[in-house]
């Protein structure tokens, strides 16, 4: 067997090897930059040799014995690991508001009377465009109270733009995913060239690729008690809980193994105590937590 | 909420006890800040070095095999070192594609979930049984590249082959256990 089955595979080894350890010449970037844009399944293709490299740089070639043992704990223990990721973090250098974790934080919009809560690690700007005064939202939440006397106001966020009469809405963008609640007025989203509507009591989440969840009732009240620093959790699986915990403490939560991940907990959290929140985990849903320091948090079936 | 010693020996039940056993907890607290010092002196952004860190432990901990806990140190420096030479090896292929962001449009997120780019313990099982099985041509030129980090010209030098030919190794390598992995995954 001299070529593989897959040529795209192949090309994809080709490139990855060749950019591996920097002698490429500026001929071959320009190639490999035009392979790229050839075909969506080449950069996809690319990125899977790259995962593969990624994953075994901590795989131990030293002894080769050790795994049969070892490995029977695999059921058990589906650790997830985060590999590095491709692209850099966003910064945002120029925002005009961020808050830290943990916090939550009042401001006020320029050119309207109103204001906003601002939840944790999120990151906003003001913004214009010449006609109504907006906010653009990087990362992270905010809950926005206006008087419709002085205008419309509008929200963008990433590919999306959110806009009020007069009222009280919120918006989160988090993992590339943008969700928008009509609290007390309707609220129009435009998302590349489509416009919908959202009523009050609804929520909607769009992403790059367009609406991922059209508008549907939720409970409006639970869904914002971030603002009076309470997170409502009801019969949400243990991973979303752990994903929205994480945005309001530092440091990763790993839940080890896939039925613990689908877990539903019932929960109540007091925002200015959450440090205390993941043991208490352990005792509702008898499972095993570990921290290490502040940075990492391991949760296990016991 | 501090256990020390949950990870020392991992014992889940008594009749499997795997070897070696690393505690965790405790070579987190040795290490953590040393490692972080040492990532950030790579010119790394503090998030980066963060998660680099942090991804470093949870290799540990996902690992199928590690070795002697003796080595855990230099295990530990390696990993942490790898992590950083593919980050920096991602942002400067990135630099070359006009537009990264859409060419490689569900890796270039600010956040990739977690099912982009975790590898489950199954998983890295898999990959090291693949890369065990490689021909051992193409496994010395492999284990030379990504642990020792050399380049092809040195592991020419190393084996006494021209460099063409250890490059030509490491595409075949790739390509090799790439296909290993799909056909795993298929069954």
């Amino acid at each position: 067997m001299n070529s593989l089955r897959d040529p795209v595979s192949e090309q994809a080894a080709y490139w990855f090897a060749l950019l591996l350890d920097g002698s490429e010449s500026e001929e071959d970037r320009q190639k490999f930059a035009e392979w790229v844009a050839q075909d969506p399944a080449h950069p996809k293709a690319f990125a899977d040799i790259e995962r593969l490299w990624s994953g075994s740089s901590s795989l131990d070639f030293t002894s080769s014995t050790h795994i049969g043992r070892r490995a029977m704990l695999g059921g058990s223990l589906a650790a997830i690991l985060l590999a590095g990721c491709w692209g850099a973090y966003r910064y945002h250098p120029l925002a005009d508001i961020r808050t830290q974790t943990g916090q939550r934080r009042e401001i006020s919009i320029p050119g309207q009377r109103g204001r906003s809560i601002v939840a944790s690690n999120s990151i906003l700007s003001f913004v214009s465009d010449g006609r109504m005064t907006g906010v653009e939202l990087h990362q992270g939440e905010a809950w926005f109270e206006h008087e419709g006397d002085d205008g419309a106001f509008f929200v963008q966020a990433q590919n999306g733009r959110t806009l009020s009469t007069g009222g009280t809405f919120d918006v989160a963008a988090y993992d590339g995913k943008v969700t928008a609640i009509a609290e007390t007025n309707p609220l129009i989203v435009d998302i590349a060239g489509g416009r919908h509507t959202l009523t009050e009591g609804n929520a909607m989440t769009y992403d790059a690729t367009g609406v991922s969840r059209s508008a549907h009732p939720v409970d409006v009240q639970s869904a914002l008690a971030w603002r009076q620093g309470q997170l409502i959790f009801m019969g949400e699986p243990l991973a979303n809980v752990a994903t929205v915990l994480e945005r309001w403490q530092s440091g990763k939560i790993v839940i080890m193994g896939e039925t613990l991940k689908r877990r539903p907990v019932t929960l109540v959290v007091d925002l200015d105590r959450s440090r205390d929140v993941v043991p208490v985990l352990a005792d509702v849903l008898h499972v095993d937590v570990t921290r290490f320091t502040d940075y990492l948090t391991v949760i296990r079936d016991v | 909420m501090l256990r020390p010693h949950l990870y020392a020996g991992l014992q889940i039940s008594p009749k499997v006890r795997p070897v070696p056993h690393w505690d965790v907890n405790k070579l987190f607290r040795t290490y953590h800040s040393r490692l972080l010092q040492f990532v950030r002196r790579r010119k790394l952004s503090w998030h980066m070095a963060d998660d680099i860190v942090q991804d470093t432990f949870l290799r540990i901990i996902a690992t199928p095999s590690l070795p002697e806990q003796d080595f855990a140190k230099s295990y530990l420096y390696r990993t942490a070192n790898n992590l950083v030479i593919d980050h920096f090896r991602r942002e400067r292929i990135l630099s070359f594609v006009p537009d990264p962001e859409k060419a490689f449009e569900m890796l270039a997120d600010d956040t990739p979930s977690p099912e982009q780019i975790a590898w489950s313990r199954q998983e890295l099982k898999r990959l090291q049984k693949i890369l065990q099985k490689l021909p051992k041509h193409h496994r010395e030129v492999f284990i030379l590249a990504r642990i020792e980090g050399l380049t092809y010209v040195q592991i020419g030098e190393q084996l006494g082959i021209p460099s063409q030919t250890a490059f030509s190794r490491m595409v075949r390598a790739l390509g090799l256990i790439k296909e290993a992995m799909d056909q795993a995954e298929k069954k």
